[in-house]
């Protein structure tokens, strides 16, 4: 794999008596999407003040794309577009003037601007907004402007926290294509969210956090494998098999749970070969005179995995 | 220097729209004329108390006063406010120095209070005119003078007001600091006049100077190494 564009080596952050971070390491590549899970104060959003630069006292080495923070502060910052938790203007600006403002800071000509504002102005569906006052902006609707400046100078690296809290579904939706397509382009993103399931739609690695460490990273077979959540099997019944005692035969020690009469649920261990055990459902089922509508391995959602990690602390 | 051309003509574009530049220049010329008014009508106790220093000069510094003392007041509010609101993470992680972000907010508030104070003192010469004073030479140069001063109680007040901002979170706590200690930096440039040193015009505008940057260069180590 090539040389990682953000690295970050054993970092640790104290607040006072508290800490926050605890030697967390962690690669990031060109153009993938990495998703930043974890409860509220697990360390996330201190992650990622420090990659962008907010936060410039903490110990342990990070370096984005070769230049080491915070020492290069100034030249990280010209390649990280941040969309920080619950973005803010200030209430006197109008959209239009905020985008500009903040394009130009960040070194962006103004032709160039002018083409980018309405670009992302439309992408965003926020066509109509680029002359209201940002007072006069709903949650959602100041969420997408955020967005957009963070976006305006084209950065190689995305810092979005929470960037889908607030928004409607339709929105939700929209912002995840936008993500994708980001990413298609060789941005690389890093995004924080409590909603799990859009973290899995989007995201090609997922990163959990707890206490300030950095569990596991890796994608969601490998956070299964970690985590050592158990497969499960599921066969919906079409027809019914004249009889089912070949459920139990199968099941021997393991958990059979029946969820409707005509569909059952096979809780299996992590050593358990699944393909094995779903050959013999489905031969059994025929051999009993049975049809099948569904058979398989239930996959795990990001959720579930979610849950079962923070049960077992 | 882009950066701070660029933020310089953004805040002084916001004080105009967040409306207290616009009170300030109508608030401070109005303010003057009841006080010049009140200070003619007691102008033999004012000449005993105040000895050489004209009516005009002594509104025009009275004004400053007040108009300083509000603005430190709005600039710290202000800083302390786009503080927890998170406005500034998204400005300093721009690439452009911190310091930027300050003093295009001191320069832009600066030069809108010496405005007003200017416009102040100007309605206090038409004053004077139409109450048919003699506006000689003598009186122009106490009047510049005391503008001067005022320069200088403007500058390390609005420094105050970013400084206090800078140091605190808390709304109220920065507004005590403001009221209680704000006042006391304005003894600084009129240091040299309550000494009696030669030519206290250009000392106090020497010690306003001074005083400003000093203040200010310690909001900015502060906002500097500030963590957000």
């Amino acid at each position: 794999m090539n040389n990682p564009l953000v690295s970050f080596d054993k970092v640790s952050k104290k607040y006072f008596m508290k800490q926050a971070l605890r030697g967390v390491s962690l690669d990031l590549h060109e153009g993938e999407i990495f998703g930043y899970i974890g409860p509220n104060g697990a360390g996330k959003t201190t992650t990622m003040k420090i990659l962008v630069g907010l936060i410039h006292d903490f110990e342990g080495r990070l370096t984005v794309a070769g230049h080491e923070l915070p020492k290069a502060r100034n030249k990280v910052h010209s390649l990280i577009g941040y969309l920080p938790q619950g973005v803010s203007f200030q209430r006197w600006r109008t959209v239009e003037h905020g985008l500009m403002t903040f394009g130009r800071l960040s070194g962006v000509p103004d032709d160039e601007l002018r083409q980018q504002i309405p670009y992302w102005l439309d992408r965003f569906e926020l066509s109509d907004v680029p002359k209201k006052k940002v007072r006069q902006l709903s949650g959602g609707m100041m969420q997408k402007v955020g967005f957009i400046q963070a976006l305006l100078h084209k950065p190689k690296i995305l810092v979005l926290d929470e960037p889908l809290s607030g928004l409607d579904p339709q929105s939700r939706l929209l912002v995840k294509e936008i993500i994708r397509d980001l990413s298609e382009q060789g941005t690389t993103v890093i995004f924080s969210s409590h909603i799990l399931s859009d973290v899995q739609d989007v995201a090609n690695r997922l990163g959990l956090v707890n206490k300030g460490q950095l569990i596991v990273t890796g994608t969601l077979e490998k956070l299964k494998e970690t985590i050592g959540i158990d497969n499960e099997l599921m066969i919906e019944f079409s027809t019914m098999p004249q009889d089912l005692g070949f459920l139990s035969e199968i099941a021997g020690q393991r958990k059979l749970e029946k969820i409707r009469d005509d569909q059952y649920q096979l809780v299996c261990s992590a050593e358990d070969d699944t393909d094995a055990i779903t050959h013999a459902l489905i031969t059994q089922t025929l051999e009993h005179q049975g049809k099948i509508r569904k058979v398989g391995n239930i996959a795990p959602s990001l959720d579930l995995l979610y849950m079962r990690y923070l049960g077992k602390q | 220097m882009k950066s701070f051309t660029l933020l310089f003509k953004d805040e002084l574009y916001g004080f105009a729209r967040s409306g207290v530049m616009i009170t300030l220049f109508i608030l401070l010329p109005l303010l003057s004329l009841p006080l010049y008014a009140l200070m003619a009508q007691a102008t033999p106790d004012a000449a005993m108390m105040f000895g050489p220093i004209s009516i005009l000069s002594f509104v025009a510094l009275l004004i400053s006063n007040i108009g300083a003392q509000i603005t430190s007041l709005v600039l710290t509010v202000n800083i302390i406010n786009e503080k927890q609101k998170g406005v500034y993470d998204i400005f300093v992680i721009r690439p452009l120095p911190r310091a930027n972000i300050l003093l295009a907010k001191f320069f832009s508030v600066f030069i809108c209070v010496s405005m007003a104070c200017l416009l102040a003192i100007g309605m206090g010469i038409l004053f004077e005119v139409f109450r048919g004073v003699n506006v000689n030479q003598t009186l122009v140069v106490n009047t510049l003078e005391s503008f001067v001063l005022s320069l200088g109680i403007v500058g390390t007040l609005s420094a105050v007001g970013i400084l206090f901002g800078i140091m605190t979170d808390s709304i109220i706590v920065g507004v005590i600091l403001i009221l209680f200690l704000g006042g006391y930096a304005t003894y600084l440039p009129m240091l040299p006049g309550f000494l009696g040193m030669s030519n206290s015009s250009l000392w106090s505008l020497i010690f306003g100077i001074a005083g400003t940057a000093g203040i200010l260069a310690l909001a900015i180590r502060i906002f500097n190494k500030k963590q957000f």
